[in-house]
């Protein structure tokens, strides 16, 4: 169980972090969210003790971890951004190096080693140097050399980047199984990642959290808009200005072609308007309704309604 | 110790692992081999003083050839937050760092050892004086790769630590030469050349054991060690 209260970090007159508060329980996945530059890594870099805090407090088990530092960071895992490691060891003596660093010596080590090995796809590069692999290789040590002692906590910066969307997939997956058990804290600025992971989003921007809690509580706390699904036969010029006449919408997507003539579009609205397209298309003779659904919010429109992530 | 031993080990690897570690020790023993038979064979005698002369300004430039990548790079790479957040104290890292590069100098020492017993078939040599000038020699290196290291730990970019390495090592050890101290009051000139590195080894390579040259040695060491600690703890 992490506790995050009230933390700052002020870097001369700039306020990297504004107060932010927080909680990670165990057997959780928190997702730390928001644009680049919003916090989440000077957070992390926090948390797990690399940096001092300007004020606030970091409880991790009821430990200050201000006044118990050095024992509070043997239990936790850390992956930094950009997954930074010796480019003159070996794969193998780089998880070796991990091992020694937390006193796990003779066939403990030799177990655990093997097991990271193949949870993280490194057999085949296992005696390379660092600096002969390639992204996606080096981000897999890394977080291998971070996993290697089974900590307790496990802070994970941006885990995917540089990944293949096969390795991607394998990834989440381990580190969903391994937040079974253990409390995760990744940072991410991918929303599918948020979805596909995370029990618990924090949605940071500018050093300030915009919301916080579980992703369906955020889905039902923030329903300001709907997003429709329509399958409609007919030119999409005409149906762009039939549904222009719809009151409520916000915007109109065409999002592809499904038949010769048929296109696929995404209505956001800020109310139930099924009705009202459903007579607007009707009225029309060139057009035919094919297929109407209301779809789930996605955290991505959250995401984008709470921070002005392209300005 | 088993954070220590792990460090250490790894300072040592990746010296070895590397080109680094063969290219300086071959490069230093050719030069200061050329550089000892030079005035070796001009002399005549069958003694190592000319030797231990230039050996401190060999160390000025190979020291802090073997310190500066310690902490720079760990800073270029971002390795240092990994290092940093897996429960080890900043003095432990110093002391593992600054302890792997004094092993690579030992070694360097040791592999010179070959000058004087080629030249002990030649004459009597004084084994006393020399073991001595080693022990001097070994003193003032450990002194350079401590302020070496501190260096280190100032810059991400590893020349600018050389550089610094070499300017704060060379200032420490003129201070107390004639032409800094002539013009200088008798108390200030005193104290200036208790300071420096040059007077405290240029004593023990006379062959004088003084207790105060050891023990201003040591205190080089571990000051320029509690600042390099103090540098670390600040970043945080």
């Amino acid at each position: 169980m992490i506790e995050v209260k009230n933390l700052s970090k002020h870097y001369g007159s700039f306020v990297a972090l504004d107060a932010i508060s927080f909680q990670a329980a165990k057997g959780q996945i928190t997702a730390l969210l928001g644009p680049n530059g919003a916090g989440k890594t000077t957070t992390m870099k926090i948390i797990t003790g690399f940096l001092n805090p300007t004020g606030g407090q970091v409880l991790i088990g009821e430990q200050d971890l201000s006044r118990h530092r050095l024992n509070i960071q043997k239990k936790i895992g850390y992956l930094p951004e950009n997954a930074p490691l010796y480019p003159e060891l070996s794969v193998d003596e780089h998880l070796d190096l991990a091992l020694e660093i937390h006193n796990i010596y003779g066939e403990e080590a030799v177990k655990h080693k093997k097991k990271v090995l193949q949870r993280c796809a490194l057999e085949d590069r296992r005696y390379f140097l660092i600096s002969e692999l390639s992204k996606g290789y080096k981000q897999r040590v890394a977080l291998a050399q971070a996993i290697i002692h089974d900590p307790e906590i496990l802070v994970l910066d941006e885990p995917t980047t540089g990944l293949d969307p096969n390795q991607i997939a394998d990834i989440r997956a381990l580190i969903k199984d391994l937040g079974k058990n253990k409390t995760i804290i990744l940072s991410t600025h991918i929303m599918q990642e948020v979805e596909a992971m995370a029990d618990q989003v924090v949605l940071i921007d500018h050093g300030k959290i915009v919301v916080a809690g579980s992703t369906d509580t955020i889905r039902s706390t923030h329903p300001e808009l709907m997003c429709f699904r329509l399958v409609i036969k007919g030119k999409s010029t005409l149906v762009k200005s039939c549904l222009s006449k719809v009151k409520t919408i916000v915007e109109t997507q065409k999002v592809a072609e499904v038949e010769k003539g048929v296109f696929q579009y995404l209505v956001s609205a800020e109310s139930d308007i099924r009705r009202d397209l459903n007579k607007a298309i009707l009225a029309n003779e060139e057009l035919e309704l094919w297929e109407m659904s209301l779809e789930k919010q996605s955290m991505e429109d959250i995401f984008h309604q709470l921070t002005n992530f392209h300005s | 110790m088993y954070q220590f031993k792990a460090l250490f080990k790894k300072e040592l690897r990746i010296y070895f692992n590397s080109p680094i570690a063969y290219i300086f020790a071959i490069s230093f023993l050719v030069f200061s081999t050329w550089l000892f038979f030079r005035f070796f064979f001009l002399q005549g005698q069958v003694e190592m003083r000319s030797f231990f002369g230039i050996l401190p300004w060999l160390f000025l430039f190979f020291l802090p050839a073997l310190s500066m990548r310690l902490w720079s790079e760990e800073y270029r790479q971002g390795t240092i937050e990994v290092l940093f957040t897996s429960g080890i104290s900043e003095w432990k890292a110093v002391a593992a760092k600054y302890l792997a590069s004094v092993t690579l100098l030992l070694s360097l020492l040791l592999l010179t050892a070959l000058l004087p017993i080629s030249i002990s078939f030649l004459g009597n040599l004084d084994w006393g004086v020399v073991l001595l000038s080693y022990l001097g020699a070994f003193l003032l290196g450990a002194a350079y790769l401590s302020i070496g290291l501190w260096a280190s730990a100032l810059t991400s970019n590893q020349i600018v630590a050389f550089i610094l390495g070499i300017l704060s090592i060379f200032g420490v050890y003129i201070v107390g030469h004639s032409m800094v101290t002539f013009s200088l009051p008798a108390k200030l000139a005193s104290i200036f050349q208790m300071i420096s590195l040059s007077s405290h080894y240029e004593s023990i390579s006379r062959g004088v054991l003084d207790t105060r040259d050891l023990i201003y040695f040591v205190s080089i060491i571990l000051l320029f060690g509690g600042l390099n600690v103090y540098l670390l703890i600040k970043k945080r």
